[in-house]
C-alpha cells in the first residue's frame, strides 16, 4: 500500500541531534550564550549562571505574552531515597508551600501581584523526578516574574500555622484522588510494577504522612533541593533574550548553590513473571483494567520506537486496540501512555471493560495482536506509517502557543538534561522502521514483563 | 456576502457560514464543522440522537467502511472527533498541513454520504451506553446531573448531551438518517479553519467540501429558562465518598448578553481565579477543599442561550458540614454587597492583562470568532477589550450582579451520605425542601 510522504518537512530535525552533542561538550555561562534555531523556526538561546542555574529562552513574538517555567530536579522519588526523610508526599506538600510567603512577599501576595498584572495559568506540578512552577504573563512583566520567582527560590518562610492550613488543602486533594477509581488504579499499578524503585510510591503520599509532616522537614527539603544548581528556567514567548539574560543574572545571580541531597535510587530488578492485582471501588460502574510493561529510561535508544508502538496500539480510532477492544464490544474506551522518566519507566494501557465481558478477554485479544505485530512474516508498514503520522500530528498540535510548546520541551529538561531532546526524539521517531517496531514489541510487550490491575465495583 | 475581512482573517455569512484565519507558521491545519443542531434537537423519546448521528457519521461512508475511512483519515496524519452541545454539534479536525486538501475531501464525504450501517450503529450504541455508565463514576457528574435535573425538570435540557441509555436504545437507523437529512445542510452549518494556507486557498477547499450538501434551512434552538421555584436542595445518595461535590445553581445570562462583561468582572472576584473569594476562604484560610470555583459554563456550555450561574466545590467529606453553608453565605454576600473598590480595581487590571491570552494563538482567535457568529460576544482586539472594560465602574458591576443574579430561585445539589448532608442543607437560609434524587444513565 502506498502512503503519501508527509514527513519531508521534518528533515531539519536531523541537525538537532548533532546540536545536542555539541552542547553537551560546552560549559556555558551567561557570557557564552548559545543560540540555535529550533525545527519549528523559533530561535532558542541557552546559557548557565556561575551558580549552576540553567537557562533556555525561546523567542516567539506572535503575541505580547510569555510563559515562564522553573524546573527543579527533585520529585517524589528523591524524598524516599533521602535518608533524612524516607517519606512520600513531602515534595508535593512543599510545592503548595511555595505559594505561601517569603521573607519579602507575605502569604497570598505572590498570587495577588501576578493576578493583578494579568497572569494566566499560574500553577505547579510535582511528579516522580521533578517539580515545576509556571505562569504566563504579558511581555511587559518579565522583570516582575523574575523578581517574584527568584525570591521564592531563595527566601521561602515556613510558617507553622500556614503549614497546618495548607495541610487541609493537601488532604482535600488526597481525598479527591481517593474518589477517582482511575487514580486509585494508577497508584496501584505503579506500586505493583515497581518492587524496589521509589517510583512505586504515590506522589501525594499517604494520609498519615501528610498529617505528620513538620516545619523542620519542610525547611530541610527546601534547603537541600531548591537551589539554583538544581534548577532550570525555560522562557517561551515575546521576550528580548539579551534583556532576559541580564534580568536573570540580576535576580538569580545572588542565589547560592547548595550541596544537593540526591541519592541514587535502587535499581529495579528485572520482572520475570506477570503480576496481577485487583481492587474494589464504590464509584466503579463497570470493570477497569490497567496494564503496564517496563520500558527503559527516557533517553534510551528504544524509546522513540516504543512511542510509535504506543501510537499503533492506542492512538486514534484506527489504532489496534480501538479496533480489537472498543469496536469489538469488549471495552468502552482505550488509552495509553509511554511514561518517560529519568530511570526506567512504563508503557501503560487502560480501558473501561464493557459490562458482560471479563478483563481477561481484553488481554487475550491484545496478546494475539502483539504476536501478530512481532511476527516477521506480517507486513505492518501501513500501521507504522499511520502511527507515525498520528504522533507527528500530536507534536504539531503541541507547538501551538507558548504554554504548550514549553510543555512539549520542558519535561526533557529533567529526563534528558536538555529541552532540545524533545525535537531529537521526534526526528528519531520519523525514521523508525517496521522491523524496529517488531523487535520492540517482542522485547518489551511480553507477559513476563507485564503488570495488570483490575478494578471492580464494590 | 463578505461580512468581515481583516488581514489574514475572513468570515462570511453566505451558507455555509465560513470563518477562516491564516497562520503561516503552522505545520498543521485545524478545521471545525459546526452543525447548529445539538441535543435540544433530539426527539423527546430519543435523547442522545444528535450525538449518535454525529458519531455514527465517523463510522463509515457509502464508499468507505469504518476501517477504510479511519485508515484514510489517520494515515495522512489527520484526526476527526465530535462533541455534542445543547445547541450545536462540533466536528473538530486536525491534519498535517500538506494533506489539508485530501483531508477536506474526506470531511466532505463524511458530511454528505454517511453509511449509517446497521452493525456499526449497533457497535456505537454499545460504546455510548458504556460511556454513559462511565460518566456516573465521577462524583462531580452526579451532583451536576442532579442540579440540571432539578433546574430543567421535564425538559430535555436536563439530559446529558449524550442522552440516556433508553434514548440511545430507541434510536433506529431511520431516525439517524432523517436527522442527518434535515440538519446536515449548508444553511445549518458553519465551517471554520486555521491553517498556513492563504485565505482564498482555504476558502476554496472549504467551499468545495461543503458544496455537495443541500442548502436546507437553519434549525437553531435555545435552552429554555429554568423552572426553579424557591430554594431547593437535592442529594444524590452515595456512600464511601471522601469528598462532597456540591453545586449551587441559579439563572444566569447568555454569553452575548450586554451585561456579561460586568458579570465577568464580578465573577473574577468571586470564584473565577485562584485569588478569588471562594478559594481564599474555603481553601487558603480553612483548608476545607482543594478547589472552589464559580462561572456561567460549569453546568453546560451555551452558544447563545441563557446559562446557569453556578458555584462548584468539593470539600473533604469531614469538612462538608462547615464548607457547604459557608459557600452559600459567600454567594449571598457577593450578590447582595458586591465588590469592594480594591477588589474591583484588581479584577479590572487582571482581566485587562489576561485578555492577551484569549487571542494569543490562531486556534483561540478562531474559537472567539466562531462564538461571535453563533451568537456569543463580539470578537474584540486587546485594545477594544480594554476600552470596553475601562468603561465599567464598580457601582455598575455591583448593580448588574444584584439585578441579574437572584437568589430567589436556587438549586443546591450535593452527592454523598444523605444522613449527613440533609441536616446541613436544611439549615441553609430559605431552603424550602431537601429531597433525595436518583441520577441514572
Amino acid at each position: 500500500m502506498v502512503y503519501p510522504n508527509v514527513l519531508m518537512s521534518l528533515s531539519v530535525f536531523s541537525s538537532v541531534a548533532s546540536l545536542i552533542g555539541a552542547m553537551a561538550m560546552t560549559t556555558m555561562t551567561t557570557s557564552t550564550v548559545t543560540t540555535t534555531t529550533l525545527p519549528n523556526g523559533l530561535p532558542m538561546h541557552s546559557g548557565k549562571l556561575p551558580n549552576g542555574l540553567q537557562i533556555y529562552i525561546v523567542e516567539n513574538h506572535n503575541a505580547p505574552v510569555f510563559t515562564f517555567q522553573t524546573w527543579f530536579r527533585v520529585g517524589s522519588k528523591d524524598e524516599k531515597t533521602d535518608p533524612k526523610l524516607n517519606a512520600t508526599g513531602l515534595a508535593h506538600f512543599f510545592e503548595h508551600m511555595m505559594f505561601r510567603g517569603t521573607k519579602n512577599t507575605p502569604d497570598g501576595e505572590f498570587d495577588r501581584i501576578l493576578t493583578r498584572n494579568g497572569v494566566s495559568n499560574e500553577n505547579a506540578t510535582t511528579w516522580l523526578d521533578r517539580t515545576n512552577y509556571f505562569e504566563s504573563m504579558p511581555s511587559k512583566h518579565l522583570e516582575l516574574v523574575m523578581q517574584l520567582e527568584s525570591d521564592r527560590m531563595a527566601n521561602i518562610v515556613i510558617d507553622q500555622k500556614l503549614l497546618d492550613t495548607e495541610r487541609g488543602a493537601v488532604l482535600g486533594e488526597y481525598a479527591m484522588g481517593k474518589d477517582d477509581p482511575g487514580n486509585v488504579a494508577s497508584e496501584l499499578l505503579f506500586e505493583t510494577a515497581y518492587t524496589l524503585h521509589p517510583y512505586r510510591y504515590s506522589v501525594i503520599g499517604t494520609e498519615q504522612e501528610i498529617k505528620r509532616f513538620s516545619k523542620e522537614e519542610a525547611e530541610y527539603f527546601y534547603r537541600t533541593y531548591y537551589a539554583p544548581n538544581n534548577a532550570t528556567i525555560l522562557i517561551v514567548g515575546d521576550v528580548d533574550p539579551v534583556h532576559a539574560m541580564s534580568l536573570i543574572t540580576k535576580y538569580y545571580g545572588t542565589c547560592r548553590p547548595q550541596p544537593l541531597g540526591h541519592q541514587r535510587p535502587p535499581v529495579e530488578p528485572a520482572q520475570t513473571a506477570m503480576r496481577s492485582v485487583s481492587f474494589e471501588h464504590a464509584q466503579l460502574e463497570q470493570p477497569k483494567i490497567l496494564i503496564a510493561y517496563h520500558v527503559p529510561e527516557a533517553t534510551h535508544q528504544d524509546m522513540p520506537t516504543l512511542m510509535i508502538l504506543q501510537s499503533m496500539l492506542t492512538s486514534g480510532e484506527g489504532s489496534i486496540l480501538s479496533s480489537k477492544w472498543v469496536n469489538a464490544g469488549l471495552s468502552v474506551n482505550v488509552s495509553g501512555e509511554l511514561v518517560m522518566l529519568k530511570d526506567p519507566g512504563l508503557f501503560t494501557i487502560s480501558a473501561e471493560v464493557r459490562k458482560g465481558h471479563a478483563p481477561d478477554e481484553l488481554l487475550t485479544a491484545m496478546d494475539s495482536e502483539l504476536l501478530r505485530i512481532a511476527d516477521a512474516a506480517n507486513d505492518i508498514s501501513g500501521e507504522v506509517m499511520r502511527a507515525r503520522n498520528q504522533f507527528l500530528l500530536s507534536v504539531y498540535k503541541s507547538w501551538d502557543g507558548n504554554e504548550s510548546l514549553a510543555g512539549f520541551m520542558g519535561e526533557y529538561i529533567i529526563t534528558a538534561g536538555t529541552p532540545l531532546y524533545a525535537f531529537y526524539f521526534v526526528s528519531t521517531a520519523e525514521k523508525i522502521t517496521p522491523d524496529a517496531v517488531k523487535a520492540a514489541a517482542a522485547k518489551y510487550l511480553v507477559q513476563s514483563n507485564r503488570t495488570v490491575v483490575i478494578g471492580k465495583s464494590k | 456576502m463578505i461580512t468581515a475581512a481583516t488581514g489574514n482573517t475572513f468570515s462570511t455569512s453566505a451558507a455555509p457560514a465560513l470563518v477562516i484565519e491564516q497562520d503561516a507558521l503552522m505545520k498543521n491545519a485545524v478545521v471545525q464543522v459546526i452543525v447548529r443542531s445539538g441535543s435540544l434537537s433530539d426527539p423527546d423519546d430519543m435523547p442522545g440522537l444528535a450525538n449518535l448521528v454525529a458519531r455514527a457519521m465517523l463510522r463509515g461512508t457509502q464508499t468507505k467502511n469504518y476501517p477504510r475511512l479511519t485508515e484514510a483519515v489517520e494515515s495522512i496524519g489527520g484526526s476527526l472527533e465530535v462533541r455534542t452541545d445543547r445547541e450545536i454539534t462540533v466536528f473538530t479536525g486536525s491534519v498535517i498541513a500538506v494533506n489539508f486538501n485530501a483531508f477536506m475531501m474526506l470531511v466532505s464525504e463524511i458530511m454528505s454520504a454517511p453509511a449509517f450501517d446497521d452493525d456499526e450503529v449497533a457497535t456505537l450504541k454499545g460504546i455510548v451506553k458504556g460511556e454513559l455508565l462511565t460518566r456516573m463514576q465521577q462524583p462531580k457528574i452526579l451532583a451536576a446531573m442532579a442540579a440540571l435535573g432539578t433546574a430543567f425538570a421535564g425538559h430535555k435540557a436536563a439530559n446529558a448531551t449524550q442522552g440516556t441509555v433508553a434514548g440511545v436504545d430507541a434510536a433506529g437507523i431511520w431516525a439517524l438518517r432523517a436527522f442527518h437529512r434535515e440538519r446536515y445542510v449548508r444553511s445549518n452549518m458553519l465551517v471554520a479553519c486555521v491553517s498556513p494556507y492563504a485565505v482564498p486557498e482555504a476558502e476554496k477547499a472549504l467551499r468545495a467540501a461543503m458544496s455537495v450538501l443541500p442548502p436546507g434551512t437553519l434549525d437553531a434552538r435555545s435552552v429554555p429558562a429554568p423552572v426553579m421555584t424557591g430554594r431547593r436542595a437535592v442529594i444524590v445518595e452515595k456512600q464511601d465518598m471522601s469528598t462532597t461535590p456540591l453545586f449551587i445553581a441559579l439563572p444566569g445570562v447568555a454569553p452575548g448578553d450586554k451585561d456579561m462583561m460586568a458579570l465577568e468582572v464580578g465573577n473574577f472576584v468571586f470564584g473565577a481565579d485562584f485569588t478569588s473569594r471562594l478559594i481564599r476562604v474555603l481553601r487558603v484560610e480553612n483548608g476545607w477543599t482543594y478547589g472552589a470555583y464559580s462561572g456561567f459554563e460549569q453546568l453546560y456550555r451555551s452558544q447563545s442561550s441563557q446559562t446557569l450561574f453556578s458555584l462548584y466545590t468539593y470539600p473533604s467529606a469531614v469538612h462538608a458540614a462547615r464548607a457547604l453553608p459557608k459557600a452559600f453565605e459567600l454567594l449571598e454576600a457577593w450578590i447582595s454587597k458586591g465588590l469592594s473598590e480594591d477588589e474591583f480595581a484588581a479584577a479590572r487590571d487582571a482581566l485587562s492583562g489576561r485578555y492577551a491570552f484569549n487571542i494569543d494563538t490562531p486556534s483561540k482567535r478562531l474559537d472567539l470568532r466562531v462564538a461571535e457568529v453563533l451568537g456569543g460576544a463580539p470578537f474584540m482586539t486587546a485594545r477594544q477589550y480594554d476600552v470596553k472594560l475601562s468603561g465599567l465602574a464598580r457601582n455598575d458591576v455591583n448593580a448588574v450582579i444584584e439585578k441579574r443574579l437572584k437568589l430567589e430561585n436556587v438549586v443546591i445539589a450535593a452527592a454523598g451520605d444523605g444522613a449527613v448532608l440533609k441536616p446541613v442543607l436544611e439549615k441553609i437560609p430559605g431552603v424550602l425542601s431537601v429531597d433525595t434524587v436518583v441520577v441514572s444513565p
